[in-house]
């Protein structure tokens, strides 16, 4: 669904956003003799009549202003910076697609695909790259002035954020572990490290915890952890060996859902595209804490094997026993489907071999699949196996994998 | 190692507007903007966020700041709309209260309630702190000798500093106003 700007209504909201600016001089009693006029013009229309004695009704709201100075604009800009960037880069590799899921839809694809299989030559596609690979060590890392380092090559290196202190990087990852502890707490730099699509990264917090991103993930956390607790901020999959410690409760917050634990180890997947964010426990003890669709907050705690599932709609959280191993092979370099969904299965190979999948026919996606396979390995091995034990066959050119499904042989 | 990147554009008036100093301007108040349509007010951030990201590459393209404002709040409120039919299908909305939110007047009236808000809100912001409160508390309908008991201060003192936050806020508005008035009666 998407909405064109109209004319009219451009000049619509123009007039009462100039409307917006009389009543704002008037609250605070600035309006002179000749802007009170002006306003007095707009009391002419009907619509606008209501809008103005409501606004002045309502009067300022002192409590409503307050909370203009509740949003951390600068970490928005610094968000919506690397955004941009991240979009471009994942832009290039499959423009021309994008621009035909989002704005043709069904024919657009069916076209570019027949286009793609049938008509194109491979020297056409010479911007896609043709080789599909596995993901691989690659991220970037925010410091808190925005900028941003590569975090691609695996070279020895030391990174110096805004208030002097050293972030250690090596071939394991980034270390922050050593922090001189001298720093002004009130300003401890905040860092963020993201994986693009094929992307993964390890890094040690400064209390010595282990963190491990999967592809298209995200994670935000202080240089160095003061105060009660300390807390970070994910998005994607991540997968956390929390350091001991009882007196400072580790929390991470993935949106809707806060997770706090003392010392343990667990994995949290909350893709955008999922509708449900997973907590999956290894061992230790952890609590969830999440808002129902009333808003009220409520609380769980949840048991080694056991698996917390919040949905994202419903907001209603499910706990079931589950083989842990299943969720956390990513990070142990392995994909394991256990009578998986054709569908789930496919959004996992999209983030970490860069592909774009297409099914055919709508009913393939539920299709299920087990197996155990390497995770550092070429695709094509896993296409295979799932052709030989399921009913569908893949076609691939380029970047694009379309799912058929197979005719039966005489 | 890259800054946050910046774009400018000169405007009808003659004056320079650069994307940085707009996105400060504006993200507070189209967050608050956006709650007056979700359900899950919290989604609102990300929504504005998804703008600023469209609207950098569209920034080039305006050449006045009541336009830019106006596609601001337009863009927003589709985002919402958006995601909001998105959860009607997930879990039922109520039709009545969709029906509401989707109509060209309701979108009117939030424009001005929130923009006026954010242009106060915004003036404020810029008085230094004591002069803050004052202005506040005054707003609240709070006598001076009350604000003076209530700071720990003279009401001499507090006679003083409304002046001033009265006196800085005209200035504020009046630079508001200025850019308005060249926009509209170009």
């Amino acid at each position: 669904m998407f909405y064109y700007i109209q004319e009219e209504e451009m000049k619509k909201t123009k007039d009462h956003i100039k409307l917006a600016q009389f009543l704002a001089k008037e609250l605070v009693g600035e309006l002179s003799e000749k802007e009170k006029e002006q306003l007095t013009l707009f009391e002419q229309d009907e619509e606008k009549r209501g809008i103005i004695s409501s606004v002045r009704r309502k009067a300022i709201d002192i409590e409503r202003l307050e909370r203009y100075q509740t949003f951390n604009v600068e970490e928005a800009r610094k968000k919506v910076e690397w955004k941009i960037r991240f979009r471009k880069q994942a832009k290039k590799a499959v423009s021309l697609l994008r621009y035909a899921a989002v704005f043709a839809l069904p024919i657009a694809i069916a076209g570019y695909l027949v286009y793609v299989f049938t008509v194109m030559q491979p020297d056409m596609l010479s911007q896609v790259p043709t080789e599909i690979k596995p993901g691989e060590t690659k991220a970037q890392l925010y410091l808190s002035n925005g900028t941003s380092v590569d975090l691609e090559n695996t070279k020895q290196e030391d990174i110096k954020e805004v208030d002097g202190s050293v972030i250690k990087k090596d071939s394991a990852g980034l270390n922050y572990q050593g922090q001189v502890t001298k720093l002004d707490i009130r300003r401890i730099p905040e860092n963020i490290v993201v994986t693009p699509v094929g992307g993964e990264y390890q890094l040690i917090l400064s209390d010595g915890t282990k963190v491990w991103l999967n592809a298209l993930s995200e994670i935000r956390y202080p240089i160095q952890f003061t105060g009660n607790s300390r807390k970070v901020y994910v998005s994607g999959e991540v997968y956390f060996e929390v350091a001991k410690n009882a007196e400072r409760p580790f929390m991470v917050n993935v949106g809707d859902v806060e997770v706090k634990v003392l010392g343990t180890q667990f994995n949290i997947m909350a893709y955008a595209d999922e509708n449900n964010i997973e907590t999956t426990l290894v061992e230790g003890a952890v609590r969830l804490k999440s808002r129902d669709v009333s808003g009220k907050l409520s609380s769980v705690n949840l048991k080694p094997n056991c698996q917390a599932s919040y949905n994202r709609y419903s907001k209603i959280v499910e706990i079931k026993e589950v083989d842990v191993d299943t969720y956390v092979a990513w990070k142990n370099g392995k994909f394991i489907f256990e009578k998986d969904g054709l569908s789930n299965i496919m959004r996992k190979l999209e983030r970490w071999y860069g592909v774009k999948v297409f099914f055919e026919t709508q009913d393939l996606k539920d299709l299920r699949f087990s197996a155990r396979i390497d995770r550092y390995g070429n695709i094509e091995n896993i296409l295979k196996k799932m052709e030989q034990t399921t009913k569908v066959r893949f076609e691939v050119k380029n970047n694009i994998v379309l799912i058929k499904r197979k005719v039966s042989e005489k | 190692m890259n800054p946050i990147s910046d774009k400018t554009i000169t405007l009808d008036d003659g004056n320079v507007l650069n994307y940085n100093s707009l996105f400060k301007e504006m993200y507070a108040g189209l967050c608050l903007f956006s709650e007056r349509f979700l359900v899950i007010s919290a989604e609102g951030e990300d929504l504005v966020q998804e703008v600023f990201i469209k609207f950098w590459d569209k920034f080039e393209e305006f050449d006045s700041l009541g336009a830019i404002k106006a596609y601001l709040y337009q863009a927003t409120r589709n985002a919402c709309l958006n995601s909001i039919r998105h959860e009607k299908v997930k879990r039922k909305y109520e039709e009545e209260q969709l029906y509401q939110v989707e109509s060209e007047t309701y979108f009117l009236k939030q424009v001005v309630e929130e923009e006026t808000n954010r242009i106060i809100a915004n003036s404020i912001d810029e008085l230094p702190p004591q002069c803050r409160k004052i202005l506040q508390l005054s707003i609240q309908g709070l006598k001076n000798q009350e604000i003076a008991d209530d700071l720990g201060i003279s009401v001499n003192s507090v006679k003083t500093q409304k002046t001033i936050a009265y006196k800085t806020l005209r200035s504020k508005l009046q630079n508001v106003f200025d850019i308005v008035m060249h926009i509209l009666w170009v």
